[in-house]
């Protein structure tokens, strides 16, 4: 028995079949989306998700010059003060005995650089024979940075009155156990003392 | 010679419109139905197709931006990292304390929200006199509690200039002022070069 020629309609169906059917999908994304193909038009608003950012793709060039703001920074990330570490005490430390060197006030410091202040006020009262010299330091675990002396010359047989302020600053770079120590020189009779004692560090940029 | 006489049949006709409509659809359309999630990647993109527009609300975060590459003008005037704030006050010249031993405000600041470090200094002065004379300055926060204070007390028969340093820490909002008294009413004291200086920072 002989097959039935082909009909023409079959002929241009089988021809519309395979133009339509035939082509796989990926052929065909190839095909119509080739390489820079994809332009702003024809990306949707907010089509571009976090995911779909390539790491590290963002440069400062694709940043709007000022478009960072505060809130877009991490929480460590943001500009703040500097660091300060203090203590004070406004009690009074007796002096007591010449060679003898006391520890006033002290702080612990984590790495970093620091610009630490220290101050004091020296106090003698007393009449007598001798000067008497309060040297308050500054250290840093045991290198000494600053120091300052008040001299109470108590010579005079009036009674002298001594108040003397005393200032101690310097830059230290590293962790460290800050401290003022203060003791008195000089006359062993007379007694002196160190009052209203403050250390402050502030944390700087060398 | 005759051909024979083409006459469509329906399957033909149909075929024929199967055919022009498969092949004719517009490009745009034709994508829209064939792009799959996903299969649009780096090579399909224009050079800077990705406008701001297009990105996703918070869509760059830490790991989109390249190490280092966030610049000062990137950031905006107030995320921009600056040296701390600083207020200041002073007295001009040389006062004179009162022999009533009344304080003077020799200087003040209004600190808003914030923690502070405050340096204080004056310079007393007092000439010769037959008893001790003492010149006592300190600072005070919202004219109640006075928070640090030296003292410069100086022999007598002779003239002295001495510098009373004061520091302390506050946390604003606060006023605070420096102020002077001469502690003992026998000599007149005068204080000079008085400076209240106020430092923010992060306690």
């Amino acid at each position: 028995m002989r097959a039935p020629r082909p009909s023409p309609a079959l002929i241009v169906a089988s021809l519309a079949l395979v133009v339509a059917g035939a082509q796989p999908v990926a052929a065909a994304v190839s095909a119509l989306v080739p390489t820079n193909s994809v332009g702003t038009s024809q990306l949707k608003a907010g089509a571009v998700t976090t995911s779909k950012l390539h790491d590290g793709a963002v440069i400062s060039r694709k940043i709007t010059n000022g478009g960072v703001g505060l809130l877009d920074l991490a929480a460590g990330a943001r500009p703040r003060p500097p660091k300060v570490y203090t203590v004070s005490d406004a009690n009074s430390l007796a002096l007591e005995a010449t060679g003898l060197i006391a520890s006033v006030v002290e702080l612990d410091l984590p790495a970093g650089s620091w610009l630490v202040t220290a101050k004091t006020v020296a106090s003698a009262d007393a009449t007598g024979a001798a000067a008497d010299a309060v040297t308050c330091y500054l250290f840093a675990g045991e290198t000494q940075l600053d120091s300052g002396s008040a001299l109470m010359d108590v010579q005079s047989l009036i009674v002298q009155r001594y108040r003397i302020g005393i200032a101690l600053s310097a830059v230290r770079t590293g962790s460290a156990h800050v401290e003022v120590r203060c003791g008195k020189t000089g006359n062993e009779s007379v007694s002196a003392w160190v009052t209203n004692t403050a250390l402050t560090a502030v944390r700087v940029t060398p | 010679m005759r051909f024979p006489r083409l006459v469509p049949s329906p399957a033909l006709v149909v075929a024929c419109l199967a055919l022009v409509v498969a092949a004719a659809q517009p490009v745009a359309s034709a994508v829209g139905a064939l792009v799959p999630n996903n299969s649009v990647g780096t090579a399909q993109l224009k050079d800077g197709a990705v406008t701001t527009p297009k990105l996703h609300g918070s869509a760059v975060t830490s790991g989109k931006i390249a190490n280092g590459t966030v610049g000062l003008l990137d950031l905006a005037s107030a995320a921009r990292p600056k040296p701390p704030k600083a207020y200041r006050d002073s007295a001009e010249g040389q006062v004179t304390l009162p022999a009533d031993g009344s304080r003077v405000i020799l200087a003040d600041l209004d600190l808003p929200v914030g923690s502070w470090v405050l340096i204080g200094k004056s310079m007393a002065i007092t000439s010769s006199g037959i008893t001790p004379n003492s010149v006592t300055c300190n600072l005070v926060v919202d004219d109640i509690a006075s928070i640090d204070s030296a003292t410069a007390s100086m022999s007598v028969n002779q003239n002295w200039r001495q510098t009373l340093p004061l520091t302390t820490f506050v946390t604003g909002p606060v006023h605070v002022d420096l102020g002077c008294w001469d502690s003992d009413d026998a000599v007149s004291a005068k204080v000079a070069e008085s400076r209240l200086v106020a430092i923010k920072v992060t306690p």
